[in-house]
């Protein structure tokens, strides 16, 4: 049987990203995660996400900044937020809400290292859930 | 407006068990405003009802409309084509879109989408409160504004009752006591003494208890 290797998006915040020394500078994220620039978290969008768990990835994260250092004030806790919802809807049609998962920046950490720690992490769990569709 | 909230995905699916073709049918107006049953909600049941039936991998095709409202024939009749193609309905209007649409597309099956609460309006962003319960004698002439019947949990035409604390009602330390909205309205408005009249009991004929209720109009009638 083929080892199974999961369908990533990774949404990032452009502030995050920008802000943080190297952007990705040195760090090689896997192939298997699609990288997403949002223009705010707050910019996240709920029908976006469900079509794009329809479409069959199988995992999705979002890189925000930390809480209370939004560059639009609260767009990070808007995209935590619509997070839960997502996952509501996802436990109401039987998939693991931990398909979806948001990563905050700290100031001393690197964006790049959040996002490939976050890779890793979601590459990991989500291995373990399986492809979403069977 | 109407403020409605959304059912479970869970539970609107467990109700279409054998068909192939659903039709989601959204409404503009009110549910749109409330955030439960507009466009783009209609849209995430649409495509939350996909993932449900692929994981079961089921064959069913849904289609996604949305009219302006569904509580008037005229809008209603601009589902024709996806309501005649489809084998059953889910209908994210309140509870008076779902029965106009049952009514005219039977004997199609319409299922509804939201639980329909009550009449109100938005706070603060996300959050619906209730401010009429439609008595169909409005005293709001007399209470500076602020509605006894909806916000007060005895309905109370002459309050407040020994209840009140600090503003709160005594159900729940969340919820205002309507009597002290009333009163603090009332000094504003400069009229405190129309505490002291005594409002006599409320022909409640107009409200729920007469039955069902309707409301006719000899210059719009045909
Ligand atoms: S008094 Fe009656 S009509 Fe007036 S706001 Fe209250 S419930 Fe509605
Ligand atoms: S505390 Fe106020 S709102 Fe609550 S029942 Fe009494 S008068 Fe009505």
């Amino acid at each position: 049987m083929p080892v199974f290797r999961p369908k990533i998006i990774g949404y990032y915040c452009q502030y995050c990203a920008y802000l943080s020394d190297d952007n990705f500078g040195k760090v090689k994220i896997p192939s298997n995660v699609k990288k997403c620039k949002l223009l705010c978290s707050g910019k996240l969008d709920i029908l976006n996400i469900l079509e794009t768990f329809e479409s069959g990835i199988d995992g999705i994260f979002v890189v925000g900044c930390k809480e209370d250092e939004c560059r639009n004030i609260n767009g990070n806790s808007r995209a935590s937020r619509r997070v839960n919802y997502i996952k509501k809807i996802l436990e109401q049609i039987g998939i693991s809400s931990e398909r979806i998962a948001v990563y905050n920046i700290e100031p001393e950490s690197l964006f790049s290292n959040v996002f490939l720690e976050a890779s890793a992490e979601m590459g990991k769990k989500i291995r373990g859930l399986g492809p979403i569709y069977k | 407006m109407i403020i409605a909230s959304q059912k479970s995905v869970r539970e609107i699916a467990d109700n279409l068990t054998k068909h192939k073709r659903i039709s989601v049918a959204g409404c503009g107006t009110c549910v749109a405003v409330c955030f439960a049953g507009g466009e783009r909600e209609s849209e995430i049941l649409a495509s939350a009802l996909r993932m449900f039936f692929k994981l079961k991998s089921r064959k069913v095709e849904i289609r996604q409309q949305t009219v302006k409202r569904q509580c008037e024939w005229e809008f209603i009749e601009e589902l024709k084509e996806n309501i005649d193609w489809a084998d059953i309905v889910v209908s994210t209007a309140c509870g008076i879109g779902v029965q106009a649409v049952q009514k005219k597309y039977l004997p199609k099956r319409v299922l509804p989408g939201l639980n329909t609460s009550f009449m109100g309006m938005p706070t603060s962003p996300g959050v619906w409160k209730e401010r009429c319960l439609g008595c169909g004698d409005c005293v709001l002439d007399e209470t500076g504004g602020i509605c006894p019947i909806a916000r007060c949990a005895k309905n109370l035409l002459n309050g407040p009752c020994g209840g009140s604390q600090n503003g709160k009602c005594e159900i729940s330390k969340d919820i205002d006591c309507a009597w002290q909205e009333i009163y603090d309205r009332l000094k504003v408005l400069g009229l405190l003494d129309s505490m002291n009249e005594i409002a006599l009991p409320k022909n409640w004929s107009t409200s729920r208890d007469g039955g069902p209720r309707r409301i006719v109009r000899e210059d719009v009638n045909t």
